[in-house]
């Protein structure tokens, strides 16, 4: 059992980055309730749809800072925007979405763009901003025609091709967003978010380490002071067990945040478990686990690592804290049940350790090892 | 008796399961598993099915993609669109139709399965046809149950929102078996199948508790049909709240 288990567990911590939803920040949960809310409005109105559930399950965290190896697309600030230039070239009264749109106020440019559309249905232009939007808030299916119909109508948007694949995307659509990234890298090849997307994809959905590295590289050589790009970068590396290259890019990944102050937990997060796990120094890896934790304690992964780190220093009680703290965030996580159990065995509590262990076996059995 | 059974029957029928439409499990549980679109038109024609403002034009939405895309990845879940476009036309013989190619596709499909158990005893009519439809929609149970049981979540769905979806599947389940024992003649595992039925809904439904009473009247037992139809009065919808209605009028208010 301990050696399945450990086989499993090396396995989890290898899918580590690859969840999407494990943000858990209150945006994404923000966004996830929203899609909870349609999903169930959805099965009482008999309309549940293949592609409704696939939204549930997908989430794409809107402004999200968290995804380990996931993607969420839409996250990286700046990749798609509503620049002045596009939205002022067709019709003015287009500027009026822009503030909306950087505001996020996604109710207010939905109605905006709606109204243009109809003032001007051969208008590309209110189409495709109603199709972004929508995207925003989480309405694949709706966006999709809309941005195709924009695009009938002879869109010429430099963005298109990214936010059309983002879309397609949602839907777990991925022949046909790799399509259009690739349009998207054609039409401008100094464009470094066609690769970064490309990257995450191949890092989640395939689990293609090296691919997702190729990718990677391309959108640092076009953006080398992304330290998003450099981190997935050093991720693949560790996929592929080469921790002293991924140590190196979690190393410019945090120099690149200080220098933007960007928030950014995962580079500290993956720099203490390899620290941990080399059997480097004990206190830099402790800084590194809680330096991640404050940054965004929100993301179960990061109590794990800090929980791991206090168990190896003897803290049982911080232990027991963390996994509980992890297991709160992310409910479906059957790894800090075990390790409840096997520490509330050793402190003699067997009940308590027998409720963890069933706990684990349960969401085991649900959501596999 | 046999005048009360055939009433009871037709009661029965009259309307499908409320509940019966659920979040569509199988491959694309798995977002990397999802079946492909090919081609941009693909999925236009295939969105154009899930935006399709009736039943009517969900059925002639499917039609033409399958005539378009035979070969797409995309057909198992159109024909469950378009198995469901014909249970709410209440076209029985085609929503089977349809949901069998739907299972040919995709055979884990829970949705697909616990429709067409739902349908099938509907359907029935002559003594062999009707055996072998009532088997097929007890078939068509188990695998369900099996289904649910060997089901591997993605993270996305919580344990508690599974376990609400779970227990709304297994009442459906439930509820086919209670109307292919009604249509067997067998009150008693009627009365069992209902009740669990209503025990496991997590949310009430009129539907299910109209045919738990109907079968405890089906079974003489009308003290106990009166309180589960004057239940399924309380809750409706509309449909249900008039039939509820009219049996409590038929059989009396007052408790024995």
């Amino acid at each position: 059992m301990v050696s399945w288990f450990r086989t499993a567990t090396k396995r989890r911590c290898a899918r580590l980055g690859m969840l999407a939803w494990r943000s858990k920040n209150p945006r994404i949960c923000q966004g996830t309730l929203s899609v909870i809310i349609k999903l169930t409005l959805d099965l009482y109105c008999k309309k549940i749809s293949f592609f409704g559930f696939v939204i549930f399950l997908i989430t794409i965290p809107l402004n999200g800072q968290e995804t380990p190896g996931g993607i969420s697309l839409l996250e990286v600030p700046g990749s798609i925007q509503a620049d002045e230039g596009s939205l002022s070239l067709v019709d003015p009264a287009l500027k009026g979405l822009k503030e909306f749109i950087q505001a996020g106020d996604w109710e207010k440019a939905r109605s905006v763009a709606q109204r243009l559309m109809v003032r001007n249905p051969q208008d590309p232009n209110p189409h495709y901003w109603l199709g972004y939007v929508l995207l925003r808030q989480h309405q694949g299916i709706a966006a999709i025609p809309l941005l195709r119909k924009a695009e009938r109508l002879g869109l010429e948007q430099p963005d298109f091709p990214k936010v059309l694949g983002l879309a397609y995307y949602t839907l777990n659509q991925f022949v046909l967003f790799s399509r259009q990234m690739r349009k998207a890298i054609e039409a401008d090849p100094q464009d470094p978010w066609p690769h970064f997307y490309l990257g995450l994809y191949e890092l989640q959905m395939r689990e293609n380490y090296k691919k997702a590295q190729v990718n990677f590289n391309q959108s640092l050589k076009l953006q080398p002071n992304n330290a998003r790009a450099r981190y997935y970068h050093g991720y693949c590396h560790e996929m592929l067990g080469e921790y002293d290259r991924a140590q190196n890019d979690y190393e410019n990944a945090l120099e690149l945040l200080k220098l933007t102050q960007a928030s950014f937990s995962l580079p500290y997060q993956r720099m203490a478990k390899l620290s941990a796990g080399m059997n480097l120094d004990k206190t830099l890896s402790y800084k590194y686990a809680l330096r991640a934790v404050e940054i965004n304690p929100n993301l179960a992964e990061n109590h794990l690592i800090l929980a791991k780190i206090h168990e190896s220093q003897g803290k049982l009680t911080a232990t027991v804290q963390e996994l509980r703290e992890a297991a709160r965030i992310d409910p479906t996580l059957a790894l800090p049940h075990y390790r409840l159990f096997r520490i509330l065995l050793k402190q003699g509590e067997k009940n308590a350790a027998d409720t963890e262990l069933a706990e684990f076996q349960r969401l085991t059995k649900l959501y596999g090892p | 008796m046999v005048r009360n059974y055939f009433f009871i029957m037709v009661l029965l029928s009259f309307f499908g399961h409320e509940g019966s439409v659920y979040a569509q499990f199988g491959p694309i549980m798995s977002p990397n598993l999802a079946p492909q679109a090919r081609s941009e038109q693909e999925l236009d024609t295939y969105i154009g099915i899930i935006q399709a403002s009736s039943p009517q034009e969900t059925v002639h939405q499917v039609e033409a993609f399958e005539h378009a895309y035979p070969q797409s990845a995309l057909l198992g879940i159109a024909y469950q669109y378009q198995m469901l476009a014909y249970r709410d036309l209440n076209d029985f013989g085609q929503t089977i139709r349809s949901g069998e190619k739907a299972l040919k596709l995709n055979p884990d499909n829970l949705n697909t399965l616990l429709t067409l158990a739902a349908v099938l005893p509907n359907s029935v009519s002559g003594d062999q046809a009707e055996k072998s439809r009532l088997a097929q929609a007890e078939n068509y149970v188990q695998l369900a149950f099996q289904g649910m049981e060997k089901i591997k979540l993605p993270r996305t769905v919580s344990p508690d929102h599974w376990e609400l979806l779970r227990r709304q599947l297994q009442a459906s389940a439930h509820e086919s078996l209670g109307f292919v024992a009604i249509k067997r003649g067998d009150s008693s595992k009627a009365v069992t199948e209902f009740e669990k039925a209503v025990k496991l809904n997590p949310t009430p439904q009129g539907s299910q508790y109209y045919r738990l009473g109907a079968a405890y009247l089906f079974a003489n037992k009308k003290d106990a049909a009166i309180d589960f139809l004057q239940r399924a009065t309380e809750l409706g919808p509309k449909k249900v709240q008039i039939m509820a209605q009219e049996l409590l009028r038929k059989i009396g208010k007052k408790k024995k």
